[in-house]
């Protein structure tokens, strides 16, 4: 893991081309590279170059993976995975090949498709029959039993099947099943073989019964064979998983291959690429490059200081174990290049958060398995969509239950009971007004507490920005700006001077020169940053009129001044929402505990119970998330995190990319 | 209820799915899809994720259909449960246009069976059954062997008095034309009457639209059954829907006496501008050379072109005023545009047609 994003330098290469397909595939293999297009290099290196031209339709390439795709889709399969060892054993794709196999597949499945439009025609024909007969609605369908004069069966039992009548045969006599409103075309039918109607009445009933069984036969005989002609689509896909799986991973290591070599460039002879590599990889590659090529290649690094920063593309590397966090991350922007990486602060912070606003060790414990038995189900259907609970989300749920765990040791709290002796103090005692002794005894004190943590990451997020600053050389913003020393000199004297208000009981400040000079100094420097930045842009050579600068300059202190002290105040405060939702997850719990008391019976105390803590896991879980992530994102971030990187995509096996047309 | 907490929840609900609906990517890749099979995966995962599962599960696109149709009831539902009792009411009419096509479908599988006598056996499986608005016993008009039996079904609905003015004698001898027709005339008749419930800023939008709706559809009629059928004057005017500018002034010059299809044009040309082109290479007495299959297929075109302006004026009326009923009807409208180009696509691929010709016909 980086603290810092990682330094990066960009590669230029010149190798010959006979083995620039080599030197794709053992690039893409590696994954760490960003390439970049030759027309965007210096206007000097780019006059005997040409652009790659592709040898196959990258369009066609493109239609006949998506129509590998749809088929896995229709057989239910996951799409393969490419391994490095594929790049070496997999070709340029013979796509006619490939096409006879699709539209072989594509018969196959459109033969049985039809089979079971016919099937299910079928089915819906029988269960509105047999939905009539269960449900005794004689008007809707019609019985007969009875014989045919004419001796052509096979001729009769065609015409009465495609007159949407049943027909079954029962000892001598025909029994046929049907809707009324088929009457008028099986009416004909039977006319034309002089249908004669059995007239004994326990013929009738027998046989009835006798058709009402063979016709519920039918519909499952109907379902089953549905499921063959589903199986059928199946296996037929499934037989040809593998020869499928293959052109697949072709059409896409050609893709890949094609999308690195879009940035290439050509002379006669040799191939002309660029890209940006992380520093720590520059000898990795560097030696792939020249194993591919024999030897026979020029390689230039260019460092990073020699580009403008804001062009360097951002790597981020966080440990495995912070990945959710990272997300978070993510989610809000690029890091600036060289700066900080937020990541680890924002795990520490976030769980902190969560813990102080949903402390408890046994709806953590819930919390936790919920993240646990998502995932490992996840894990075990890979194929299964993101539910509410995402995937991600479960992973995120495995951090935030131990720390909602952690929070729950500290403040002593089970499933809203105070089944262990608290490590700090007694939360619901705090809240519930019934605290004795211990270093929090009221509101006042958890609101006190949550303050501090507030001021804690405030000044976290301040130092930080100076890092930044410092690794960026940006001098005068890490002493004048907001989030500078001095806006931290002002934040620091305010704090004191607020702390000291309210311990004096709201009575005075404190009555030393320390609290005007730790004002008046920095607010005199900030007011500096006006005229101090108007003599730097005058020796860049864009000098201002006296008047405009001692206008900005009064104009932008009157806002900084205005911005720290609101904007400061208002963050700390902020922080009070921690205490807030800790309170309201004390009194929700302890409601419900009171609820469950009034029916005096014990098995009803426990369903309350329980109701209580699955709404609070609900209700209160997600608003100390939602909360969390809020703190973090303008709380925390607003301090120091930019936001004005560029994120940094070498191009991967796993890259998600496809034609470039 | 003021406008704002009226629409608020609902409006921003609706211009997120307005946002999801299908991006011309999906749809691209429905046309270029080789075979029905294919175009129908391409649905997996998407908002229409039900609809591959229908397939999957039958085979069948006139189940997927009926999928559809089943979605577009239960979005209309979900849209009440967040409207207020009157603008409740309204949409319940504009469902009433859903259950009209329902009930449509119904007589004539009934027509089919009875009058024409084919086996519908099946096909009655590809009708919702289900209460849309009114209590309506489709198992009794699907089973009528009867015409009285499907009045007697309809009892207690709006449907009933148009029903009731038929014998089997005349659906018989006419066919379902003039019963649709009124079908089709009632709905507009209960819809105008239904903005009076509607606050006046709604009423205003909802009037706007529907009365170009109206324009629309009469300028169809007159093209589709004066120029194609070639009908008469007092059997157009049976067809037209008495309301909005194109009727009122079709009607004048009808009751002066003076009307002809070539005066018809002119009237568009003047209210509808941009539809003139079009019109005017359908005017036979122009136009001698012109046969029934081009102006079915000019018909088509004006049809699209009409649609692609009214699609336009919905996107313009959601970026006005966002707490108005506007924002309900662009959503409406895009989806079943949306519904129904699907629904084409898959028609054209059941039947085998080529990527070119889907496009033309799409275009």
């Amino acid at each position: 893991m980086n603290l810092f994003t990682k330094k990066m330098k960009m590669l230029t290469a010149v190798i010959p081309s006979d083995k620039s397909e080599y030197v794709v595939k053992a690039l893409i293999g590696r994954g760490v590279m960003e390439f970049v297009r030759v027309e965007d290099l210096p206007e000097e290196n780019r006059k005997l170059v040409q652009k790659h031209q592709s040898r196959i339709s990258i369009q066609s390439i493109a239609d006949m993976r998506a129509r590998i795709e749809s088929v896995f889709k229709q057989g239910n399969i996951q799409l393969p995975t490419i391994e490095v060892s594929d790049l070496e054993a997999y070709d340029r794709p013979d796509t006619g090949e490939v096409k006879r196999l699709l539209d072989a597949i594509a018969d196959t499945i459109s033969r049985e498709r039809e089979n079971q439009r016919l099937i299910n025609q079928k089915i819906n024909l029988v269960s509105e029959l047999v939905g009539y007969v269960d449900k005794k609605e004689e008007e809707y369908y019609q019985f007969r039993v009875g014989t045919i004069e004419k001796t052509n069966t096979s001729d009769f039992e065609e015409r009465i099947s495609s007159s949407g009548a049943f027909l079954f045969n029962y000892n001598d006599y025909y029994m046929i099943l049907s809707l009324k409103r088929d009457n008028s075309r099986l009416d004909g039918v039977l006319d034309r073989f002089v249908w004669t109607e059995c007239s004994k009445p326990e013929v009738q009933t027998k046989a009835f019964a006798k058709a009402i069984e063979l016709i519920k036969a039918k519909q499952k005989e109907l379902e089953s064979d549905k499921a063959a002609v589903q199986k059928k689509i199946t296996d037929s896909i499934l037989n040809k998983k593998e020869e499928l799986s293959g052109y697949w991973k072709s059409f896409r290591v050609f893709e890949l291959c094609e999308h690195v070599e879009n940035h290439f460039s050509h002379t006669k002879n040799t191939t002309l690429f660029s890209g940006w590599v992380p520093a720590e990889k520059e000898k990795e590659i560097e030696a792939i490059i020249n194993d591919e090529c024999d030897g026979k290649c020029i390689i230039e690094w260019t460092d990073d200081t020699a580009i403008d920063r804001s062009k360097v593309p951002v790597s981020v590397s966080s440990a495995k174990i912070l990945e959710p966090f990272e997300v978070i991350v993510d989610n809000y922007a690029t890091p600036e290049y060289g700066s900080i990486n937020p990541t680890p602060f924002v795990a520490i912070s976030y769980m902190a958060m969560f813990a102080l606003m949903f402390a408890d060790i046994g709806q953590g414990f819930i919390i936790f398995l919920i993240g646990l038995l998502g995932t490992l189900d996840y894990k075990k259907h890979p194929m299964k969509k993101d539910g509410l609970l995402s995937r991600y989300l479960c992973r995120l749920l495995m951090y935030l239950g131990p720390a909602s765990m952690f929070g729950g040791l500290l403040f002593g709290s089970t499933f809203g009971y105070s089944w262990i002796p608290a490590l700090w103090f007694n939360y619901h005692a705090v809240v519930n007004g019934h605290a004795e002794g211990g270093l929090i005894h009221d509101v006042y004190g958890i609101l006190g507490v949550t303050i501090k943590f507030g001021i804690i990451i405030i000044f976290t997020g301040l130092i930080l920005n100076w890092i930044n600053l410092i690794r960026k050389k940006r001098y005068l913003t890490l002493i004048f700006d907001k989030n500078g020393i001095m806006g931290g000199i002002l934040y620091a004297v305010g704090i004191w001077a607020c702390f000291y208000f309210v311990g004096s009981g709201y009575k005075s400040f404190p009555d030393s020169p320390l609290l005007v000079f730790g004002i008046a100094i920095p607010a005199f420097v900030i007011f500096l940053k006006g005229p101090v930045m108007a003599y730097v842009h005058a020796k860049q050579g864009h000098k201002e009129k006296l008047s405009q600068v001692i206008m900005d300059t009064i104009m932008e202190f009157l806002i900084d001044a205005l911005e720290i002290f609101s904007g400061f105040l208002s963050n700390t405060l902020s922080f009070m929402r921690v205490a807030g939702l800790g309170i309201a997850h004390v009194s929700l719990m302890t409601a419900f505990e009171d609820m469950s008391a009034i029916p005096g019976n014990p098995v009803a105390k426990v369903l309350i119970m329980i109701l209580g803590n699955v709404l609070v896991i609900a209700i209160e879980g997600l608003s100390a998330g939602i909360q969390a992530l809020r703190l973090n994102y303008y709380e925390f971030f607003n301090r120091y995190f930019t936001g004005r990187g560029i994120a940094f995509s070498p191009i991967s096996l796993k890259s998600r990319i496809s034609t470039d047309n | 209820m003021s406008d704002v907490s009226r629409y608020a929840f609902i409006n921003a609900k609706l211009r997120a799915r307005i946002g999801e609906l299908h991006s011309n990517e999906i749809i691209e890749k429905m046309i270029k899809a080789p075979n029905l099979a294919e175009a129908v995966s391409v649905l997996a995962g998407t908002r229409h994720d039900s609809l591959y599962k229908v397939y999957d599960e039958t085979g069948d696109i006139q189940m997927v259909e009926l999928a559809l149709f089943e979605e577009e009831v239960a979005f209309h539902r979900e849209l009440i449960k967040y409207m207020d009792e009157n603008t409740g009411n309204f949409v319940k009419v504009l469902m009433e246009k859903i259950e009209e096509a329902n009930l449509k479908n119904e007589v004539r599988l009934w027509f089919a069976a009875n009058v024409l006598h084919h086996h519908i056996s099946y096909h009655s499986s590809y009708v919702d059954k289900e209460k849309i608005v009114n209590s309506i016993d489709y198992y009794k008009i699907i089973n009528a062997i009867s015409y009285d039996e499907i009045v007697k079904a309809l009892e207690g609905t709006p449907y009933h008095s148009i029903f009731s003015k038929f014998s089997n004698k005349d659906i018989s001898k006419f066919g379902l034309f003039p019963l649709e027709n009124m079908l089709d005339h009632l709905w507009y008749e209960r819809l105008f009457a239904s903005f009076d419930d509607l606050s006046s800023k709604d009423e205003k939008v909802a009037r706007s639209i529907y009365l170009v709706d109206v324009d629309i559809k009469n300028m169809l009629a007159l093209i589709r059954y004066g120029l194609y059928y070639e009908f008469n004057k007092k059997e157009l005017e049976q067809v037209f829907i008495p309301l909005g500018s194109v009727y009122k002034a079709l009607k004048l010059e009808m009751d002066a006496g003076i009307f002809k299809l070539s005066s018809a044009s002119r009237i568009i040309k003047r209210l509808y501008p941009d539809s003139a082109p079009i019109l005017l290479s359908m005017d036979k007495s122009e136009h001698p050379e012109l046969t029934h299959s081009d102006i079915a297929h000019k018909t088509l075109s004006l049809e699209h072109y009409l649609s692609e302006k009214r699609k336009k004026e919905f996107t313009k009326i959601l970026s006005g005023d966002p707490f108005t009923i506007g924002t309900m009807l662009a959503y409406i409208f895009l989806r079943k545009a949306e519904d129904n180009m699907i629904k084409g696509i898959l028609s054209a691929k059941y039947y085998h047609w080529e990527e070119e010709k889907i496009r033309r016909e799409l275009d």
